[in-house]
């Protein structure tokens, strides 16, 4: 049909040359733990579940999957930290489960009064810029803790 | 005719049972089709079972709503398939997963659940958890006689199709080379996505998995999902938001047109054809990629609007991509519309007649190739289609090739399409996140997907949920049509005639046994034969 000859070769070299992606591609998500207070927003937002917030003991762990993750971006929407964006990065077939997995793990605050972890230090210290009004001692009371005490 | 609600794009309106029938009539008369229905189980709040039969009505732009209720004891209604034969799986999809009773249905059946579901167990009552196992009875209930003789031989084509890679079941009943009958056993890949929507997601979860319901037109699946929300929450959404919405749309047409030009070439035996059309739809998915970051799961809609906007260094990418595509797809499709022998192919084969066509409801490219005038953007504007300029293409021959030619045609009033919606973007927000969801609404949203129009029903919930989400595809319109397409024709014409639909299998799917227009259904094909065979 003559329509071969004047396209010429079209396939591409890849994988043997890299293949170019836009700057803002949704590929593998990725938080930053520097960053990360484990407030949870992506977890609510993320449609498949594919991060989950859990507490460990003192800890509170933030888990992404990437074998659920459809690469939505909507945990970087909702993110108030801008610790969690996706990235350009598309190539995640491996054969070691583990790279597939991304743990941040937080360290929590005590209640001063019943004991119970109960929030990150770091998302904390970032509430208070929201809500100034907590002070002193209930700061470190739990939500709990912090209902039953009175306020003088 | 009982209480109205709601004005604009769809009217509910409260029937008795006497009357359904008769209203369901005069609608069919005045120019209407049945679009979709859904069986919804009201008796949390009060006490009753309701079914909403969403009628098309193209030429008042509006869909009326019929709402019928039942109560709990007595969960039966009035079958409308008597008079429309349309409703036919709606009714019988209704019957499976809510347990409504359809008097007077000529074909209760199941349609949904696999042969062996436990009977009186319906998945989509409210008192059904989302994440119950049910154990299968083992039997193959109601199996029935076949209908072939001695002369007719019958050819399974399934359960995956040879060359669509989608799992559909066709048995066709031949005689020496001539097809002279066929059933449709589909659905075999039913993905429980309204109860999961229904049960663990919230409102603005739904619309990715929403678009995830096919593999080809997602947008369009999220668009109308959003759609129906925004009608039932009151929303109004930004016009560039609804700009961005219609440019997806039609980029998302483009890429769907020219991947079935190139299957439908590929079927016909002309796989250069296949490649080269495949090769100038790289353009439109790097079209994609560049404005949502993805080729194909563009995850732009959310209630209220879209997520991504458009840079000025954007559009000028994308026009330029485009500028290569329809230039590029243009020079293939003039040179396969030359070729006498695959017109040869397509031509007076797989005829569906008008009257038949408007009696089942067929809708998208396959309406408009059979005489029939209907497009959801210009009949029931939404998203920008208001705004923008285009010709709905309608060809008369009812067979493959004027499917073929309506296709051609809407692809470059596509390109045309994105054009207008880039030269003339207006300015502002892209989404609107301040609204209120009220309790037990009811949305209807609907677009024209690529394979025609695509309903979707949503009742609204308490907690930033949907109490029900009734999404239709296209093809489950389409499918019934297939049957009648093949009666009569050669053997070796079967896979194009099935792929002139453009069927999304998984898009429709449940399981069900269609009868082939002979009034008889076919429960056991070789195929379950065979199996059975096996385990003796």
């Amino acid at each position: 049909m003559g329509l071969a000859v004047s396209i010429g070769k079209v396939t591409e070299r890849y994988p043997f040359a890299p293949v170019e992606v836009p700057d803002d591609y949704r590929g593998k998500p990725v938080i930053d733990p520097g960053i990360c207070t484990g407030c949870g927003a992506c977890a609510s937002a993320c449609p498949p579940q594919a991060i989950q917030v859990k507490e460990e003991g003192e800890f509170r762990v933030v888990h992404l999957f990437l074998g659920r993750c459809i690469f939505c971006g909507r945990c970087q929407d909702v993110c108030p930290e801008g610790a969690i964006r996706l990235t350009t990065e598309f190539e995640l077939a491996t054969p070691n489960h583990d790279d597939l997995h991304q743990f941040v793990r937080l360290r929590m605050v005590r209640c001063v009064r019943c004991g119970r972890p109960f929030d990150t230090y770091r998302h904390l210290v970032r509430s208070l810029r929201e809500v100034p009004f907590i002070e002193g001692e209930r700061l470190l009371l739990c939500p709990e803790c912090r209902a039953k005490a009175p306020l003088d | 005719m009982g209480r109205s609600t709601l004005e604009g794009r769809f009217r509910v309106i409260d029937v008795s049972p006497d009357e359904v029938a008769e209203v369901v009539r005069e609608l069919f008369e005045d120019g209407c089709y049945y679009a979709t229905g859904m069986g919804v189980d009201e008796r949390p709040l009060n006490g009753r079972f309701a079914v909403y039969h969403a009628i098309n009505c193209p030429k008042r732009g509006v869909y009326v709503i019929l709402r019928l209720t039942a109560p709990e004891d007595r969960p039966s209604v009035p079958s409308i398939t008597p008079v429309l034969r349309g409703a036919e799986w709606a009714e019988r999809e209704a019957h499976d997963m809510v347990g409504v009773t359809f008097e007077n249905h000529p074909n209760l059946e199941r349609l949904i659940l696999p042969e062996d579901w436990p009977d009186g167990v319906y998945p989509l009552r409210k008192d059904f958890p989302y994440n119950r196992k049910v154990a299968g009875t083992g039997g193959t209930a109601g199996v029935r006689g076949e209908r072939h003789d001695e002369a007719t031989m019958s050819v399974p084509l399934g359960p995956y199709h040879p060359l669509l890679h989608e799992p559909e079941y066709f048995e066709l009943y031949v005689r020496e080379d001539r097809i002279v009958g066929a059933d449709y056993r589909g659905f075999h890949v039913h993905r429980g996505m309204e109860k999961l929507a229904e049960s663990r997601m919230t409102l603005n979860q739904i619309p990715f998995l929403a678009e995830r319901i096919c593999g080809i037109c997602g947008c369009t699946h999220s668009a109308a999902y959003c759609q129906a929300v925004e009608e039932a929450a009151g929303v109004e959404v930004p016009e560039r938001a609804l700009y961005i919405r219609s440019l997806m749309l039609e980029v998302e047409r483009i890429h769907s047109h020219l991947l079935w030009f190139g299957v439908a070439c590929h079927l016909l035996g002309f796989d250069s054809g296949f490649m080269h059309f495949w090769r100038a739809r790289e353009y439109v998915m790097d079209i994609a990629e560049l404005i949502t970051g993805n080729r194909k799961t563009y995850g732009i809609n959310l209630v209220g609007g879209v997520r991504r906007d458009l840079s000025g260094e954007k559009i000028q990418k994308t026009l330029k991509l485009l500028e290569m595509a329809e230039g590029e797809s243009r020079e293939v499709i003039d040179n396969v519309v030359g070729m006498k022998e695959l017109i040869a192919r397509m031509e007076g084969v797989g005829v569906l007649r008008r009257k038949d066509a408007r009696e089942i409801g067929v809708v998208g490219p396959v309406a408009r190739a059979s005489g029939i005038d209907t497009d959801v953007r210009r009949d029931h504007p939404y998203a920008a289609y208001g705004d923008l300029d285009f010709k709905v293409p309608v060809y008369r021959g009812c067979d493959v090739l004027s499917r073929f030619l309506v296709r051609i045609d809407e692809t470059f009033e596509s390109f045309s399409l994105v054009r207008q919606i880039l030269e003339n973007l207006p300015d502002g927000e892209i989404i609107n996140e301040e609204y209120s969801l009220p309790y037990m609404e009811f949305g209807l949203g609907s677009t024209e997907a690529p394979r025609g129009e695509d309903v979707h029903m949503v009742l609204t919930g308490g907690e930033n949920q949907v109490y029900r989400w009734h999404p239709r595809a296209p093809t489950y319109n389409n499918l019934p049509a297939v049957p009648l397409m093949l009666e009569g024709e050669d053997v070796a014409d079967a896979p194009i005639i099935i792929a002139s639909i453009d069927p999304c299998f998984s898009c429709t799917d449940h399981v069900s046994i269609v009868d082939a227009g002979s009034g008889r259904v076919l429960w056991r094909g070789p195929l379950l034969e065979g199996v059975e065979r096996l385990r003796r």
